[in-house]
């Protein structure tokens, strides 16, 4: 890893560390998708009874969510590029039960600079 | 046996020895290299994160790119004993909200794409592969397809050359942002920005700035949804929407992408060129930096 490639990271997970302080909880219980473009982390949401915790792994590129109570859920990220672009994808992996499903936008294709937003597909 | 002779023997075993030595590590360790398809990925991902080809090949590539990897996730679950149905690409990856620099309508409808709220389409295609699981077999499944899903989705990229495309476009974009002509166009746009009202160095700067503030926005209107409310996805966008802190922050983003884009429409195709004429790319057919 170079070092402009880790002070690059350390800049993005800084950046999302701090915007996400302070982010309530919200509880759904219509609907089975919630996205919160311009969040990143430290937050959680509910829906008929499963809940996800947003958090970042992989130096601030990682979203992941931890799924925990009676149902299964999916990640969804918004990743930028380095000229500012951005573009939303969602996780194939379903997490149940304590476990994780998490999107990497570091390498995933066409978006890899940044996670600027996240959301879960319940 | 002459002295030469033996030299020659035992220079033709160390070149044996060696040559085994070499097939042996390259078979062991997998390390190959791209293969002719993998280079051409890795051009055509250089070539879209360049701007020099248009907006629509790159919604392409994510699409074939998350295809192929449902695919391989498919075959994975199969070898585990367990059906799994590739999903829709558009499920996967959202082409409608992903950011057009080159686009003036792109401009007026989402800005620069910071406030976009994504659009994907539904995915049902395994429902009623897991509604017929129990607790057990679920928890079961779902790790076979984590599984499943890391090692095809790296196994896709290689395919997809994204490593090498993403080294080989920083490696250019690295000299042409350096390049005396990109930084004269830079300072071009900084001026033309500014007639327009916009004190930012590029509009990479202008987006972060707009990005903070957006980031802060969120923040404070996700914190006033009571948690009794129980919003659905519907329901959360049309609450954020409603918010006037939301509205102008969403005019605002539009204002500046519409007023900003013939200034960046100008260091773009500056941006472009210099990428070209250094990577050895086709010339650009449309696009944006």
């Amino acid at each position: 890893m170079t070092i402009s490639r880790t002070v690059r990271r350390l800049a993005v997970a800084g950046a999302t560390a701090t915007a996400v302080l302070g982010l309530a909880a919200t509880q759904a219980s219509a609907g089975q998708v919630l996205d919160f473009p311009g969040s990143t982390s430290g937050f959680s949401t509910t829906y008929g009874g499963t809940t996800a915790r947003f958090s970042t792994g992989d130096g601030g590129y990682q979203s992941i969510i931890t799924v925990t109570g009676s149902g299964s859920a999916q990640d969804r990220a918004q990743c930028s590029r380095g000229n500012g672009g951005t573009n939303w994808y969602e996780s194939t992996i379903r997490a149940s039960g304590g476990g994780t499903s998490h999107y990497d936008c570091l390498n995933n294709g066409t978006y890899n600079r940044g996670l600027v937003g996240v959301g879960v597909d319940f | 046996m002459s002295k030469p002779k033996k030299v020659l023997l035992w220079s033709l075993a160390a070149v044996v020895l060696l040559a085994g030595a070499g097939w042996f590590y390259t078979a062991r360790s997998g390390a190959t290299g791209p293969t002719p398809a993998e280079a051409a990925q890795a051009r055509r991902l250089e070539a879209v994160l360049a701007g020099l080809l248009p907006q629509s090949e790159s919604n392409r590539f994510n699409s074939e790119l998350a295809a192929r990897t449902e695919r391989l996730i498919a075959d994975c679950m199969r070898d585990k004993g367990l059906q799994y149905f590739p999903k829709d690409p558009l499920s996967l990856t959202d082409p409608e909200t992903s950011t057009d620099f080159s686009s003036l309508a792109y401009a007026q409808t989402h800005g620069f794409g910071i406030a976009a709220w994504p659009t994907f389409a539904p995915s049902h295609e395994n429902d009623h592969v897991t509604a017929a699981l129990t607790g057990q077999e679920r928890q079961r499944y779902d790790a076979a397809l984590t599984s499943c899903s890391d090692s095809s989705a790296k196994r896709a990229a290689k395919e997809f050359g994204i490593a090498q495309g993403n080294a080989d476009y920083d490696r250019t974009d690295r000299a042409v942002t350096s390049d005396p002509e990109y930084r004269r166009a830079l300072t071009e746009w900084a001026d033309c920005a500014r007639k327009k009202g916009y004190d930012n160095r590029s509009r990479l700067d202008l987006i972060n700035q707009l990005r903070s503030e957006y980031m802060e926005l969120m923040k404070k209107i996700n914190n006033s949804i009571p948690m009794e409310s129980a919003p659905s996805q519907e329901e959360l966008e049309r609450r954020t929407k409603a918010e006037p802190a939301y509205q102008k922050f969403a005019r605002k983003e539009i204002q500046a992408a519409v007023e900003t884009f013939p200034c960046s429409t100008v260091t773009d195709s500056v941006y472009r060129t210099l990428f070209q004429h250094r990577s050895g790319l086709p010339a650009a057919t449309s696009g944006s930096h």
